[in-house]
């Protein structure tokens, strides 16, 4: 107790909260930047590091990932364009908010929401480590690729607009995943000769074409201002925010369990957390009918859910040494770099390096809270200012520098190029770009999951069982149906009643 | 047939994915089993769906809100944003991103804005590039391309 009680105080010393401080800013302002994704600003970030003792270098590291994950909601808020993966399920409902004129508000529950998860996630890394590490043991390939499953059916019944083509786009992306070499056997598929393709689609690059790029071909046909200004004040109205925000504390609380839970999950990221959570929140909302069109509640689910991955995420990367999400894999190279061993001696053995960094990232996410709120105050109120004949040659010039900053390859730009012109054709059909993205992301862990369970299955002689029978395997096919078949239910039994009151 | 469709949209889009899943199914049956399974799977979804939004279309429309297009601006833009990513690594980061740059700001702002907007407009773009392109290199150590001309820059 008296150890754990130094290493709190080792992470408020004055070294290590400039670093947590420094971190969250810096992570803030480049997860916010379309293009730069939070794996991108932890890898960018990591040599800085070397020079640090090993727990101020994590402090740093951690801070700068809760603060890119939380920064990437600003620019799905204000341009439709999610800064990171797990910003995806933001747009849903950030976006309209925007347009409505609510910006200011979005901005505001976003941070509030982003502290709540941080927090969740944090305290279940620091108080449940180990037994929820022994849970992601038993998700084996069968249960990932349900898991996968259950986004993409999720992301195509939830997002807005038609489901038959949000499920046509999930199946257009999880068909792009497959272009390279395939996860299982080793074939080279759908490169068509081209040698640059053999290592696959990269996601980022693709993501910022087909989120970004319609988004400037629509803004400059447009006439008129990008974004309305509410008619408040100048406080970001914080009081309206923190009402809703506390009206559904629950609401946020299971958010942020979900996104820990799936954080823990190695591989599966903050893109389904978001997803899934978002689903459960407009299952049990009794405003169902304005998720899509700019409704908190939707706000509050992604936005808790994403952060929350933070400290889950690092639940299996410290007990396991399996990085739970791609910035947790930089992490881990820096753990490792830094000479500490992963593992379950590393709670015991090394607990002064890894309580001292739990800490630090405690604090970070505290920090977090009036930083993002008074740089989304100037953030939100200096974009609307900017005119759009400047705004769209900005968000370009991001979208280029963000997509060759990746590999330095000109090639991914002009991927980034191609996969936009295809998203905005596709858009102005109805096909929107999440479930395509979310399709790109899950795919492999879709493959990978359904080929692998195949031959286990096979080696067990029952394939069926294999993929139907696990209790965990029950529980996630039970959620895709009622994913898949509840909304249309509801309908016909709605659509009985009505008839028959009339 | 054709005046039956009452979604156009939809059904050219089914059209169009029945013959992209037909391709690829072909492409997959080359595979060895565990690299074609998936895509077999994919490619019959696709298909499968890709009817049912043919029959759909015949059946009622939904529409498509979409905003609507400049003829003269978008082609410009497209052009101006594919000669932007050509020249990046033969002329340099910096040259090519303030031409382009500017040319798009030109582009968007028409006849409606000052010209002494507009130098405004270019200036403070110049000075954001410049900023962000040292900032990448110098900072973050990102390398940008430097063109045929500024190798040593």
């Amino acid at each position: 107790m008296t150890n754990i009680f130094a290493d709190f105080l080792s992470s408020l010393s004055l070294i290590n909260l400039g670093l947590a401080f420094s971190g969250v800013l810096a992570g803030i302002i480049i997860g916010a930047l379309p293009g730069l994704s939070a794996t991108m600003a932890v890898a960018i970030l990591v040599p800085f590091t070397f020079a640090l003792e090993p727990s101020s270098g994590l402090i740093v590291l951690g801070a700068i990932y809760t603060g890119a994950i939380f920064g990437g909601s600003w620019s799905a808020i204000l341009i439709n364009t999610p800064g990171t993966p797990s910003a995806v399920a933001t747009t849903f409902d950030g976006y309209p908010m925007a347009k409505n004129g609510n910006g200011d508000l979005a901005m505001s529950i976003s941070c509030m929401s982003s502290f709540i998860g941080g927090l969740v996630g944090v305290i279940c890394l620091a108080l449940f480590a180990p037994p929820l590490a022994s849970v992601s043991l038993k998700f084996g390939p069968t249960e990932y690729f349900w898991l996968a499953i259950l986004g993409l059916t999720l992301i195509s019944t939830l997002a807005e607009g038609d489901n038959i083509k949000s499920l046509i786009g999930a199946c257009i992306g999880l068909l792009m995943s497959m272009i390279g070499v395939a996860v299982v056997g080793g074939d080279i598929r759908m490169t068509w000769n081209i040698s640059f393709l053999n290592s696959g689609i990269e996601i980022v690059s693709a993501m910022i074409g087909l989120f970004c790029i319609p988004v400037i071909l629509d803004l400059t046909s447009m006439k008129g201002k990008h974004l309305s200004d509410s008619e408040t004040p100048k406080n970001l109205r914080l009081k309206e925010s923190f009402l809703i925000v506390f009206k559904k504390k629950f609401e946020a609380v299971r958010g942020a369990l979900i996104g820990t839970f799936i954080g823990i999950l190695p591989g599966a990221g903050g893109s389904i957390a978001s997803i899934v959570s978002y689903g459960e929140a407009k299952r049990a909302s009794k405003n169902k009918d304005n998720f899509g069109k700019g409704e908190p509640e939707g706000l509050i689910a992604s936005e808790t859910a994403n952060n929350a991955t933070v400290g889950g995420g690092f639940i299996p990367t410290l007990c396991l040494g399996i990085p739970g999400t791609p910035p947790d894999a930089v992490i881990l190279g820096a753990l490792l770099v830094q000479g500490i061993r992963t593992g379950d001696t590393l709670f015991t053995q090394q607990s002064s390096i890894v309580y001292t960094f739990i800490f630090g990232l405690f604090l970070a996410t505290i920090i977090m809270l009036p930083l993002g709120l008074l740089m989304g105050r100037y953030a939100y109120k200096s974009i609307i200012k900017i005119p759009k004949e400047v705004l769209i040659p900005i968000i370009i010039f991001l979208t280029i520098i963000g997509s060759y900053s990746i590999q330095n390859n000109i090639l991914n730009v002009y991927f980034m190029f191609f996969f936009g012109l295809v998203g905005w054709i596709l858009n102005r059909a109805g096909f929107k770009a999440s479930p395509i993205v979310l399709g790109l992301v899950l795919g492999q862990i879709a493959e990978q999951g359904f080929v692998q369970a195949y031959i286990i299955g096979n080696a067990q002689d029952n394939i069926l069982a294999n993929y139907f029978a696990r209790p965990i395997s029950i529980i996630l096919v039970i959620f895709i149906l009622m994913g898949l078949f509840l909304p249309a239910l509801k309908k016909i039994y709605n659509r009985r009643k009505n008839a028959q009151t009339n | 047939m054709l005046r039956q469709i009452k979604d156009k949209i939809s059904f050219v889009s089914g059209i169009f994915f029945v013959i992209l899943s037909f391709i690829l199914f072909y492409e997959a049956s080359t595979l060895s089993p565990f690299g074609a399974v998936f895509p077999f799977a994919m490619t019959t979804i696709l298909i499968i769906l890709s009817i049912i939004l043919i029959i759909r279309s015949f059946r009622f429309e939904i529409k498509v809100i979409n905003q609507t297009i400049s003829y003269v601006k978008i082609p410009l833009l497209i052009i101006v944003f594919f000669m932007w990513i050509y020249f990046l690594e033969r002329t340099g980061f910096i040259i090519t991103s303030l031409i382009s740059f500017n040319l798009i700001v030109l582009i968007n702002s028409g006849l409606n804005i000052s010209l002494k907007r507009i130098t405004l407009y270019m200036i403070l773009g110049s000075i954001f590039i410049l900023l962000l392109y040292f900032g990448f290199k110098n900072l973050l150590l990102v390398p940008l391309p430097e063109g045929l001309w500024f190798r040593d820059l």
